[in-house]
């Protein structure tokens, strides 16, 4: 049985189409994909993805139980500070993507994928250290997402600090509606943005002033994805799982090695470093079609890979992926076998979609 | 939103019957469950078909689907123009979104579909 969002009843309202993701019944698409995913690019849209799962973690011990469990350097953040963090098994391998939110030295907030979060949760209980509270907050919070290039010029007349001061990956508690929140500058679009952690009993009220007062499209899975995408993000169960190391995904900028903690995975890591079995790409389709998960990637009539996402892409208006080759080719003769054709690809740097309003500060 | 001058399959295809010819689409509610179909893989033009057999492919943003020929024959057109405009497809189902044209070679498959008043009880229960 699929869990259910707080806000279902105000989707159906909007005559969402539903779909089911990470055990999750969830919103798809309202309006159309493509209309939800051009909004977001260009103005701006709201999400609500309450589906991902929210931990906070508490206690004198947290600084070091985090720098235990994340490949991140906990010792980078500071109160208001967001950062993007695996968590590891021993093996060196990706249990989760995760952001972490410092509240304070001893309160941090952390958001893990939605079909992780079972698991990450007895993880992280296994992994314990005394005094220390790990709690799972998903069930009290909304998490809305609105993304956008107006997103500050939408959001600020509701707030008495200058959001122009709020950086990237940062975040604070503030209120809106009388009501405390977290204010988060991130996203996964590849637009500024703000995700909205608010407790549910004023969910509705801030949804629809959202939908309703504000006239902000609302936008579903289908675009987040496409928008994702386009930015050459991974989507944990794709570019991302168990069977695959950070240097794998092209993602050792979160890894510290160097930092003075012993954090679960970095001895795998270590002497995994120059073992990749599979290399992380991004390619582009040369003639109409559209790449899909699970798709072939041949070289000169040679299975060299598969592909782990693909879409359309509305911003591009062609057919785009990631996928893993099997060895690094620098061959030009790329193709992907979309049912009984072979379609030449050509492997592009990420993102896709470049110069999008996405304020970069510090990381 | 379900012409009467046309039959219906189960898989939410249409045929229209033009003398020896039949036009084949796909309906809206169909078009409506894909969401916004951004490329169609057309079939050769020439190529005989089985009813039930895939006659196209339509590519929406999330998913590839399959659309089924409701009739059996020869392919004489194909929609050139879906070719540079798939959202004919969701635009105008019944009309300008219609994906081939086949002579058709057995008119009780015809007779077989759905009548527009029984697809409509198969949608709407």
């Amino acid at each position: 049985m699929a869990k259910r969002l707080f806000l279902e009843e105000e989707h159906k309202k909007l005559n969402s189409k539903f779909i089911e993701f990470a055990g999750w019944y969830m919103p798809l698409e309202y309006e159309g994909v493509i209309k939800e995913h051009i909004q977001v690019r260009t103005n701006v849209g709201i999400f609500d993805i309450s589906h991902m799962g929210r931990i906070r973690i508490k206690g004198k011990k947290s600084y070091e139980f985090l720098q235990k469990i994340t490949s991140n350097d906990i010792s980078r953040l500071y109160p208001g500070k967001a950062q993007y963090s695996l968590i590891l098994s021993p093996k060196g391998t990706i249990l989760d993507d995760i952001i972490v939110y410092m509240l304070n030295e001893q309160d941090y907030l952390l958001v893990v994928n939605a079909g992780n979060k079972d698991k990450i949760l007895s993880w992280m209980n296994e992994n314990k250290l005394n005094n220390l509270e790990i709690e799972d907050q998903s069930e009290f919070l909304t998490l809305l997402a609105l993304q956008g290039p107006s997103s500050e010029s939408i959001l600020q007349p509701l707030l008495k600090e200058d959001l122009s001061n709020l950086k990237y990956y940062h975040f604070y508690t503030t209120k809106i509606f009388e009501t405390e929140i977290i204010l988060s500058r991130t996203g996964y679009t590849g637009e500024d943005g703000f995700e909205i952690f608010i407790p549910n009993y004023k969910a509705k009220e801030f949804w629809r002033y959202f939908i309703e007062n504000l006239k902000i499209p609302p936008c579903g899975l289908g675009a987040r994805n496409t928008l994702r995408l386009e930015m050459g993000y991974p989507l944990y169960g794709h570019e991302i799982d168990e069977n695959t190391t950070p240097w794998e995904a092209n993602l050792s900028f979160v890894v510290r090695l160097e930092k003075p903690f012993d954090f679960i995975g970095k001895k795998a890591l270590i002497e995994l470093k120059d073992k990749r079995e599979k290399f992380l790409i991004a390619f582009e389709l040369l003639e109409k079609g559209i790449p899909r998960e699970g798709y072939e990637l041949f070289c000169n009539n040679e299975k060299v890979g598969w592909v782990t996402s693909g879409t359309f892409s509305p911003s591009l208006n062609k057919g785009i992926g990631m996928g893993y080759l099997k060895k690094e080719f620098l061959d030009n003769n790329l193709e992907i076998a979309i049912r009984d054709k072979r379609i030449k690809i050509k492997i592009v740097k990420v993102p896709f979609v470049k110069n999008t309003s996405i304020k970069k500060g510090v990381k | 939103m379900y012409p009467e001058d046309r039959k219906y399959s189960k898989e939410h295809e249409w045929a229209k019957i033009e003398g020896k010819e039949a036009i084949i689409g796909i309906t809206y509610y169909a078009q409506k469950e894909l969401g916004d179909v951004v490329y169609v893989d057309l079939p050769e033009v020439g190529r005989e078909i089985k009813q039930g057999e895939v006659i196209a492919t339509l590519e929406s943003v999330k998913t590839a689907s399959e659309v089924y020929s409701p009739l059996s024959g020869k392919i004489t057109r194909v929609n050139e123009k879906l070719k540079e405009k798939p959202e004919l497809i969701n635009e105008d189902p019944y009309n300008n979104g219609w994906i081939a044209i086949l002579e058709f070679s057995d008119s009780k498959e015809y007779d077989n579909l759905l009548s527009s008043e029984d697809y409509k009880k198969l949608i709407e229960g």
